[in-house]
């Protein structure tokens, strides 16, 4: 898998848990909820955005490595 | 729920269900995906520091014989050049061909020192921008998603209880 093929599918999983949690926390609302909530789901967002823009930059250098490296696609 | 305070009010072990799969269908995607991440990264230093360092290493030994082949060529050329008056333009351009392979050759090795020094610096940086997001699904989520089960299980069993009473609590009339 590419890194941007690992972008595409860590973005996705994390919009389907969002979407799943929030279907889950209109019959859900107690003290258990909005702990899991605050400590396991919100941070997410800031965890997932660095490792993302670590494979954006990860990528990125892959590929004008390569296209210094060699004249033709050897990899 | 039994055993787990006043303040949860979920009735509903499905509920409790959903939010453990929901946890543990997002670990493993989220690690299925740092893992392949991290084996493009692994595959990549491989070609950097060992598979393309051969491949040049070898064009290069390639290269230097050809062009000591075209400069025998080219004196031969030079020689029935002025002879014969014949050209030796062919032979100069084989010359100045392989040359010119060979200082490219060089700059990609130049070029192979550098990035492989500068990938160790930025695998560092991967590692480090993944850490968190891997924490979470290798150590959090884990922990978050025995708590729904015990939860669940605990809720079942409360509401396991309460099951055999229901007969005793219908209206006798009936």
């Amino acid at each position: 898998m590419s890194l941007p093929a690992a972008r595409t599918r860590a973005e996705a999983a994390t919009k389907e848990l969002k979407r799943t949690w929030q279907d889950l926390l209109t019959s859900w609302n107690d003290e258990v909820s909005r702990s899991m909530t605050k400590t396991g789901i919100e941070p997410i967002d800031q965890e997932l955005s660095r490792t993302l823009e670590a494979f954006e930059r990860m990528d990125a250098l892959i590929r004008k490595a390569m296209s210094e490296c060699q004249e033709e696609s050897s990899w | 729920m039994a055993g787990h305070g006043p303040s949860a009010n979920v009735r509903d072990v499905t509920t409790l269900e959903k939010a453990q799969w929901a946890l543990v269908a997002y670990r493993e995607e989220i690690q299925q995906g740092l893992i392949e991440a991290q084996a493009e990264v692994a595959r990549f230093t491989n070609w950097l520091e060992q598979q393309r360092p051969q491949e040049l290493a070898s064009q290069m030994q390639r290269t230097k014989r050809e062009l000591e082949n075209a400069k025998a060529d080219l004196t031969r050329a030079e020689m029935m050049q002025s002879n014969m008056g014949t050209s030796a333009d062919t032979e100069r351009k084989r010359v100045q061909r392989a040359t010119k392979k060979i200082d490219n050759l060089v700059r990609q090795r130049e070029a192979l020192k550098r990035w492989s020094h500068r990938l160790q610096q930025e695998r560092s940086l991967f590692t480090a921008a993944t850490s968190q997001l891997a924490f979470r699904v290798d150590s959090i989520f884990p922990s978050l998603e025995a708590d729904l089960k015990n939860r669940r299980d605990a809720l079942a069993a409360y509401l396991a209880t309460l099951a055999p009473k229901s007969p005793s609590n219908e209206d006798p009339s009936t």
